[in-house]
């Protein structure tokens, strides 16, 4: 059984929605591989961000550099400290509001 | 950098824009540096780099190609060190080369038989300085050097280029017994014990007592009708022989100790030598030794050790400096007399002051005439 089908067996999800949805795998904080990226909005070496089917993921940390960038996927390097889908904006006026 | 990849720097704003566009055109993109706000560096692979000019082209941004990798690259930066790369091929052609060959052939154990003829001798199985390696043949080396005369056995060692040929000569041999055309007199004063007469006529019986310079066979036989017919004279004529030594020793006496050794290896080239030489003197003894490090080059590697003694006051007993004595002057005369079944005592007389006579009295059956 493939990766995909035998994790959206266990979800109850269709398999189509989680292949076609995006994905990241972060290695001990030193890497993330990025699955379901379509465009590269933002390269810094706190944050990048990268355009998805639907919204924007974000990934913060220090030192970051993109190591690799194919069509559907990339893969960062650097201190990783988080991988969200929230602004850093976002997250501030959240902070605010509460 | 990867292999396989082209490196490009890139001038120009809006490096997403850049990113996205090759994305879009699916070419990977590696490595991604930002320099500057308009200068960033990224590696794409070979295949692709046809494309990305292009892209860079319609896009107007000023780049170039930074690095290069593969074979290509590789034996374009090997073109610029053309010259390194010949002087090792070279040295290392010249040095395989050489290997083949033995450049330096040592000799140990030659004393009675002249170093000069074991390397003929050698040299006419191959093995001499200059001679190929595959024409070495250990066997017929050591069945050659052992022909030679004096020598008992030999061993023939290859290591690398230098074959190392140790000998081992035979004992002296005593000389074909001859005959003495004069009388075979006796060397030393003793009592005759055997008498073997080969040629001529014995003179002496067993049991008689002779002195230095006694005849013991005559160079002549006796016929029936008694007359003297000269003849060689050639046998051997054993006795008892007593030979006696006095000494004079102390108790106390002075000894040289050595407390401590020193090694230094030092260079000479072209008549220069290199490092601080050790210095002899003040009960320090330096000992030497000069070997040349190769065949070709000019350099001699000296090794010197230097041993310093202490002068120390040492005391023993009579009876062991007696003991002592006696075993020199026993040593002495068996190497001087060739003898059989021999006595040793000693007697010890106090001469005062720390000294002591010792007189060492030996007997023993040895060859007073003839061989």
């Amino acid at each position: 059984m493939g990766f995909f089908k035998e994790t959206a067996t266990l979800l109850g999800y269709d398999e189509a929605r989680l292949s076609m949805g995006y994905s990241y795998t972060n290695f001990n904080g030193e890497a993330v591989y990025l699955e379901g990226v379509t465009a590269l909005l933002r390269i810094g070496s706190e944050e990048t961000a990268f355009k998805l089917k639907k919204g924007v993921l974000y990934v913060r940390g220090q030192s970051l550099t993109v190591s690799e960038l194919r069509k559907g996927s990339a893969l960062v390097r650097g201190i990783i400290e988080s991988v969200d889908t929230e602004s850093k904006s976002e997250k501030t006026r959240g902070k605010d509001n509460a | 950098m990867r292999s396989g990849c082209v490196r490009l720097r890139v001038e120009g704003y809006n490096q997403l824009r850049l990113l996205n566009a090759l994305n879009r055109e699916d070419i990977a993109v590696f490595d991604f540096l930002r320099e500057k706000s308009t200068e960033c560096l990224f590696s794409v692979s070979k295949k692709d780099a046809p494309k990305t000019f292009a892209i860079l082209n319609e896009l107007c941004y000023t780049y170039k190609v930074t690095g290069d990798s593969g074979a290509v690259a590789f034996l374009k930066t090997a073109a610029r060190r053309s010259g390194l790369l010949l002087t090792v091929v070279l040295l290392t052609a010249c040095i395989l080369f050489l290997r083949g060959f033995m450049w330096r052939v040592e000799i140990s154990g030659c004393s009675a038989v002249p170093q000069k003829t074991v390397e003929r001798v050698l040299a006419t199985v191959g093995v001499k300085t200059g001679g190929k390696i595959s024409a070495f043949d250990a066997r017929a080396a050591e069945t050659a050097v052992r022909g030679i005369e004096g020598v008992k056995l030999a061993s023939v060692r290859r290591n690398g280029t230098t074959v190392r040929v140790e000998i081992f000569e035979s004992d002296e041999v005593a000389p074909p017994l001859a005959g003495s055309t004069t009388d075979i007199l006796s060397s030393f004063d003793a009592t005759v014990t055997r008498v073997v007469a080969r040629e001529g006529t014995a003179l002496v019986r067993p049991g008689q007592h002779v002195f230095a310079g006694t005849p013991l066979i005559g160079a002549y036989r006796q016929n029936a009708e008694g007359e003297q017919i000269p003849s060689a004279a050639s046998g051997t004529v054993y006795g008892r022989v007593t030979h006696t030594v006095s000494v004079t020793v102390s108790q106390d006496r002075y000894v040289f100790v050595p407390v401590g050794t020193r090694k230094r290896t030092l260079l000479r080239v072209f008549g220069l030598t290199i490092g601080k030489p050790l210095q002899a003197g003040g009960g320090t003894t330096v000992e030497s030794r000069a070997a040349k490090l190769n065949v070709f080059l000019p350099v001699t590697v000296i090794r010197q050790k230097s041993v310093a003694y202490e002068k120390r006051l040492v005391h023993e007993s009579v009876e062991t400096l007696a003991q002592k004595e006696e075993q020199k002057a026993l040593a002495e005369f068996v190497s001087r007399v060739a003898s059989t079944g021999f006595t040793a005592s000693h007697t010890v007389r106090d001469l005062g002051g720390g000294q002591f006579r010792v007189n060492v009295f030996i007997e023993a059956e040895a060859v007073i005439g003839g061989a």
